[in-house]
């Protein structure tokens, strides 16, 4: 490997890195933004970049000024992150409720298609936990609703994904203001402080009333993968459901 | 794009003329419905803080990405005061918060307003809808959230509604040099004003095609419509740099002979007149530019990932499906999957605190031997792995932690009473892994709270940081239906 080639593959591992530092914009770090420039203005840089990213179980999204580079993980990759290391103590329900909340918040913020291919930096509706909570159990109340409808004897044993959301208490606040993870709204906290922490949302407001805004970069994951992700993965559920 | 030069039938001309008032409806439609939002907006005219909004927008985006809400609300206080003499910071707040709201569409998840109209195509009656924005919303290059006029909504503002921009701005430029030939200089202002909204309005138009162009090189057809729109766009961009340029001179040509109220004008003029000049030489740069980095775009899109076939509707296609799915086929790795897509890259966990203490209550394993895999399984010969704590230790851990009053202990104190108390080693060692693991925790329905005590101790075989044991609050579920 020539010297460039070695200073390229430098830069690249670098500029890696400076993707995996949550909540780093280019805007923050000179370096960084060097980078991303060189990024975009030559294409060995580009090439080696991807195929590290590629190598590494790691997928570039997106690259630019504001949002830097976007990165997504493949689904064997040692970046993908480990259940444990989410929540380490989740029920079968939990993990279920958490994926329709990280769906939920996704469908509140793009709705539809057209809302995804809004310009990257526009910012999506804010967020509230009351908001989602009332979000989520409304769409599950209509679904549970036009089902009873439909089915003139509902089957005891076929329990829908829905249940575990209705299940839930929507709000446990406990004296000293500290909320619980076994409601929904302890739930949704948890997620929207998890993204936050790892650079998707912006947290705002104050402690007890807090909100948050979608930062760019979630709009380009979803938009370029987990919306994509998880259109297949709930297709390949509904479709085991039909072939019986 | 503007078409080829040909006469404007009404077949073509009602359908756009129809399509510019209904973008004014949601305007029209906040005004008319004020007397039913939850707070008294009676005194004012909605209409009047809108335009004011994106005037306070329009001028910000001219120096910078666009304006904080503090900035709105400070340019709204004076007409909302002129409304209400006595109203407060929290009231003026209050009223242009629900202005902004309006303009951003908060109600609709800030989802474009979308406005139906009938037009007649081929001889039949048909239903069309526009869709636009008023106002959106970006972060700024401190983080901070900046309010951003989209370009329909700068056509409200300049009352250019219908009017091609580029045909808005040479319409602007005539105006302007008309009114500084004939001395006009402070409504020239105004309409200098004015040129500095249609230039910012022009760029977001160029920005946006480009943008959609950066985004996904798929979504566009760059050797016929992107290509013309550039070229449309640099003669464009030229006309106005020469336009600006003459305008200038005239200026200078009225200086002398102004007085000094006039003088004040002038000023002014020149300084809008110099900001548009800038945005569209900045704004020349790009597009010359644009080609090159298109072509650099289509390399660099080669390698994204990209999966096939349309984007679904996540509310509509995703969501609603995912809750119709029987639980029995959200498996533990299926359910975790949709979680875990939404989350970004994380590098692994090398060591990790928590894990470790998990780990430390867990039973032990048997210990795993060089041959062991190779064993044949025995159901009935397997024993329950034996836990590394007995239940009258958890017993005697849990009443001493029990132990602690409501204003709370000190673990190093409960060690030591534990040590007192002739309680093992193991025993001592399971009160603290569980004070360790309860320590910041919300778990559901917690037997004590442990919180950080801002000191240091050290006992044997116990060292560390101290932390606060106190009982935990009961819960009180509270369901708002």
């Amino acid at each position: 490997m020539s010297d460039t080639s070695c200073d390229i593959a430098e830069k690249s591992g670098r500029l890696i890195r400076f993707a995996l530092l949550p909540n780093l914009m280019p805007s923050g770090d000179p370096e960084y933004l060097a980078l991303v420039r060189e990024f975009l203005s030559n294409p060995s840089f580009q090439d080696v970049t991807s195929a590290l990213a590629r190598g590494l179980g790691l997928r570039v999204l997106n690259v630019s000024i504001q949002s830097g580079l976007v990165l997504g993980t493949t689904t064997d990759s040692p970046f993908q992150l480990h259940r444990e290391d989410y929540h380490s103590r989740m029920s079968a329900s939990d993990r279920i409720v958490q994926g329709l909340v990280h769906l939920g918040i996704a469908a509140w913020c793009f709705p539809r298609a057209e809302d995804l291919r809004e310009s990257d930096d526009v910012l999506p509706a804010r967020i509230t936990v009351e908001e989602l909570v009332e979000y989520l159990h409304t769409v599950c109340e209509e679904l549970k609703a036009r089902e009873e409808r439909n089915i003139a004897a509902p089957s005891a044993e076929v329990r829908m994904a829905l249940h575990h959301v209705l299940g839930l208490g929507k709000y446990s606040d406990s004296v000293d203001g500290r909320g619980s993870f076994a409601t929904l709204a302890g739930k949704i906290r948890f997620a929207l402080n998890f993204l936050t922490d790892h650079g998707f949302l912006k947290r705002e407001g104050s402690d007890e009333h807090p909100s948050w805004l979608a930062r760019p970069s979630f709009r380009i994951h979803v938009r370029e993968l987990a919306g994509h992700e998880a259109f297949s993965i709930v297709a390949r559920a509904t479709q085991e459901i039909s072939n019986g | 794009m503007k078409a080829s030069v040909q006469f404007e039938t009404w077949q073509i001309a009602l359908p756009r003329r129809v399509a510019t008032l209904a973008r004014m409806h949601p305007l029209h439609r906040f005004e008319a419905s004020k007397a039913a939002r939850h707070i008294d907006l009676g005194k004012h005219d909605l209409r009047t803080l809108s335009l004011m909004v994106f005037d306070a927008v329009i001028e910000r985006m001219g120096l910078a990405a666009g304006a904080p809400r503090d900035e709105i609300i400070e340019a709204l206080r004076p007409i909302i005061i002129a409304a209400e003499p006595n109203s407060d910071f929290v009231r003026v707040a209050e009223v242009a918060t629900a202005v902004l709201d309006f303009l951003m569409n908060e109600e609709e998840r800030r989802r474009a307003f979308r406005e139906e109209m009938l037009v007649v195509e081929n001889g039949v009656q048909v239903t069309k809808e526009v869709s636009f924005h008023y106002l959106q919303q970006v972060l700024g290059p401190n983080d901070e959230p900046l309010y951003r006029a989209t370009v329909e909504g700068i056509n409200l503002y300049t009352g250019t509604l219908g009017l091609d921009v580029e045909d808005a701005h040479a319409a602007n430029a005539a105006v302007l040099k008309y009114q500084i030939g004939r001395g006009r200089f402070r409504e020239a202002v105004a309409t200098a004003r004015q040129a500095v909204a249609i230039t910012t309005q022009y760029e977001q138009k160029v920005r946006r095609a480009l943008d959609i162009a950066r985004r996904d090189i798929t979504a566009v057809n760059w050797a016929i419509e992107v290509l013309q729109t550039l070229g449309e766009a640099r003669d464009h961009l030229r006309a106005r740099i020469d336009a600006d340029n003459e305008i200038l001179r005239a200026v200078e040509d009225h200086e002398d002979d102004a007085n000094i109220q006039e003088r004040g004008h002038i000023a002014e003029l020149v300084r809008h007149i110099h900001e548009c000049q800038s945005r569209n030489s900045a704004l020349h740069v790009l597009v010359m530019d644009a080609n090159e980095s298109w072509l650099g775009e289509h390399t660099r899109q080669a390698f994204r990932p990209r999966a096939l076939g349309v984007m679904p509707d996540l509310e509509a296609s995703v969501l609603r499906s995912s809750l119709m799915v029987a639980d029995s086929r959200l498996d533990l790795e299926t359910s975790w999957q949709l979680t875990a897509i939404f989350l970004p890259p994380s590098p692994p966990c090398i060591a990790d605190g928590r894990r470790l203490i998990e780990l430390l209550l867990a039973p032990r394993r048997e210990y795993e031997g060089a041959n062991s895999g190779l064993s044949e399984p025995e159901a009935e010969e397997m024993t329950q792995s034996v836990d590394r704590f007995s239940e009258q230790d958890y017993r005697d851990a849990d009443t001493l932690l029990e132990s602690a009053p409501g204003d709370g202990a000190f673990i190093s104190d409960l060690l030591l009473k534990a040590q007192l108390s002739g309680l093992s080693k193991s025993v001592q060692t399971l009160i603290y892994l569980l004070a360790l693991r309860a320590y910041g925790e919300a778990e559901e329905n917690p037997e004590y709270r442990v919180d950080s005590a801002d000191h240091c101790f050290t006992g044997d075989p116990f060292w560390g940081d101290d932390l606060v044991i106190r009982p935990a609050p009961k819960l009180e579920d509270v369901t708002h239906e």
